[in-house]
């Protein structure tokens, strides 16, 4: 079972064929939760008594940090399935994730220093989840940059493999010794972004807006995926005739 | 007579391009295997996988009816591989190169056997010496001393007679008799072995091989 | 099998102390990056004294960095990793045995060291022995999360500043807790929890890096 189930489903090919079923249903989610997410968040939801309307960034902001998690956390999944079970289509799933992630994470960075100035009054404060979210973003460079000094395919997946692994393994220690580093210098903080009880009216936009974010990460994961899956089967039969086509 | 060493229609590609294909080899006991080619026919890239560091794209190797990758360890501690590079510490004398060998093998060497290879060798006078001050031939007889130390059914070569002197040729091909003699093979990568030792040969680059 | 875990220890040990280069540079570089910094922020000792912690850390952390890039590449040049590779020992006790080596060689003379350079920059006796046992704990860690990624990049000829991008984010804990623990001793603050926390890492880089290694190696050294 578990063997047809890697050899048969999991197999790029019959991957490649089934995504296309999947990629209408994904973009119709997708469009669904963003519109949603957008007009509530920006229209419906209350302003926030002490930031006013700036508050909406959250709804970028949020699921784009969120989402970046997610996919790293997906890149860990996808090398422990490559190094034990040398699953191919993990290995390009792994591959395919790096760059959307380093983007997500770049973009949460970016809006948390937008979010930053009419909060705290400067671009950047060393705030223990941006920071977090820094260093992920060195992750996410490191292992790409790894990736793209080896020539081998395989090489290159089960080496980068191992430093996504080490990375996922080191991300919670990272992120708490963080928050520890920063409640340590900063004294009680002042920059807590979430408050601990969020009204509904402004929560619903929210999670739309996350599940928005890792539907497009679904969709442009699987386009990317189907992309690598042509170059990397190039000289097989099958895929000679989906070029032809 | 069982087959020792079975290759099935190997095949390896770096960067798209097939470097070994349709290679077919089935070694018994006492038999060597001498593979020809020229410079980048890919014969260190073959001997490397035969050694189990490096999967191939397709086909299998079989060592005594199991794949090799199923039962690496075992596999490789009956092999001896002997790369381009002579594998010694610069800094090292020659003594103490021979004595982290032994424990690396995990072989229960005394000073008298040590002694006894280096002295088959020629090695003796330099015993103390640090390897790098050793000439590109005493390296390789020091690399080649290694091989005596203990004993194992399946010898991997690269280039064993590169700058090595007639002597040093002598007593390599007397130590390949002698393995062969205890039913141990050998897959040598090399121009310089005359062909009346060896029982099969390959041609890489042809991509053909033949008995 | 731990016969060859000390053999290959006591060897690797010998090699480098023969070669006084190669434990003298990070030595070096460790103290004249810390003495960089009077001149980079000036003179004041109060000023030198708070950042001290950071200054101590960041450096033997970066002294650290490029000393671990010569683990395993000398030994990939002269075919040397295939015999470890090769060897019936657990790959993951050769490792450990070839980090430990390292750590006694490259480590040890820098920790010794520190303290002469905590005096330095106007540091009290509790700091001084805050600033010890902390890198005596902490620069282990350092050395086996550093020997993945080189044995990661050991192949790879134009690696260039590769080894430092991949594993510098990894050390964020490290240096969190190795300057809080100088900083908790300058406050008169016990530091036996940052202690106990840099064990806790100790321990979990010891279970996790030198299976991860030896891993690395395989696929490094046919690059």
């Amino acid at each position: 079972m578990l063997s047809w189930f890697t050899h048969h489903f999991l197999a790029p090919k019959s991957f490649y064929k089934t995504s296309w079923f999947l990629l209408p249903w994904l973009m119709g989610a997708f469009i669904i939760f963003f519109v949603y997410g957008l007009i509530a968040g920006l229209f419906i939801a209350p302003a926030d008594y002490q930031q006013g309307d700036g508050f909406r960034i959250i709804y970028v902001h949020v699921p784009s940090a969120f989402t970046a998690m997610a996919i790293y956390l997906v890149m860990a999944i996808c090398a422990l399935l490559t190094l034990v079970w040398r699953i191919k289509i993990a290995a390009i799933c792994m591959a395919c994730s790096a760059e959307i992630g380093a983007w997500f994470t770049l973009l949460a960075l970016v809006t948390g220093s937008i979010w930053g100035k009419p909060m705290w009054g400067t671009w950047w404060i060393w705030d223990a989840r941006l920071t977090s979210v820094l260093i992920l973003l060195f992750l996410y460079l490191g292992f790409i940059a790894l990736r793209s000094v080896i020539n081998d395919i395989s090489n290159r997946d089960r080496a980068s493999s191992i430093i996504a692994l080490v990375g996922a393994i080191n991300l919670p220690i990272i992120h708490y010794s963080v928050i520890w580093w920063n409640t340590l210098h900063q004294g009680p903080s002042l920059m807590q972004f979430a408050a601990p009880s969020i009204a509904p009216a402004m929560l619903h936009p929210l999670v739309s807006m996350i599940i928005a974010f890792l539907l497009f990460y679904a969709i442009i994961l699987i386009l990317r995926m189907q992309n690598e899956i042509l170059i990397r089967e190039i000289k097989t039969e099958w895929v000679k005739r989906v070029i032809a086509l | 007579m069982t087959t020792q060493l079975r290759i099935d229609q190997l095949q390896f590609e770096r960067q798209d391009e097939i470097i070994l294909q349709q290679i077919n080899v089935a070694l018994h006991a006492s038999e060597i295997l001498q593979i020809w080619g020229a410079n980048g026919s890919g014969k260190s890239t073959l001997l490397r996988i035969i050694a189990g560091f490096i999967e191939p794209h397709a086909g299998s190797i079989q060592w005594r009816n199991q794949s090799i990758f199923c039962q690496l360890d075992t596999y490789q501690q009956q092999l001896r591989y002997l790369g381009h590079q002579n594998g010694v510490k610069p800094s090292l004398t020659v003594y103490e190169n021979l004595c982290l060998y032994s424990a690396l093998t995990a072989s229960r060497i005394n000073s008298r056997i040590l002694n006894q290879v280096l002295d088959h060798m020629n090695l003796q006078s330099l015993s103390q010496t640090p390897t790098r001050y050793l000439s590109a031939g005493q390296l390789r007889r020091l690399s080649l001393a290694k091989l005596l130390l203990n004993p194992a059914p399946l010898w991997i070569l690269d280039e064993p007679l590169t700058a090595l002197d007639s002597e040093g040729q002598d007593f390599f091909k007397a130590a390949l008799l002698n393995h062969l003699s205890t039913e141990g093979i050998a897959i040598i990568a090399t121009h310089h072995l005359d062909l009346t030792l060896s029982t099969q040969t390959l041609h890489l680059g042809t991509l053909s091989s033949h008995v | 099998m731990f016969s060859a875990f000390f053999t290959l220890m006591q060897y690797e040990i010998k090699i480098t102390l023969r070669l006084a280069y190669s434990w003298l540079t990070p030595l070096l570089f460790f103290v004249i990056v810390v003495s960089l910094f009077p001149f980079a922020v000036g003179p004041d000792p109060i000023l030198l004294l708070k950042i001290a912690p950071g200054i101590l850390w960041v450096s033997a952390l970066l002294a650290i960095l490029i000393s671990i890039d010569h683990l395993f590449r000398d030994d990939a040049q002269t075919g040397y990793l295939d015999l470890l590779l090769l060897s019936p020992h657990p790959l993951s006790l050769l490792m450990l045995s070839k980090i430990f080596a390292h750590w006694l060689t490259h480590c040890l003379p820098l920790i010794i060291i520190s303290p002469l350079l905590g005096f330095l920059l106007h540091l009290p006796a509790n700091e001084e022995y805050a600033l010890v046992m902390s890198l005596l704990l902490g620069t282990p860690v350092l050395i086996l999360l550093g020997a993945i990624g080189a044995a990661l990049v050991v192949g790879i000829r134009s690696h260039g500043l590769l080894l430092p991008i991949l594993i510098m984010p990894l050390y964020v804990p490290v240096l969190i807790f190795g300057t809080g623990a100088l900083m908790a001793a300058s406050l008169n603050q016990p530091i036996n929890g940052y202690l106990a926390i840099m064990a806790v890492l100790l321990l979990l880089s010891l279970a996790f890096a030198p299976f991860l290694t030896g891993m690395a190696l395989r696929i490094g050294v046919n690059q």
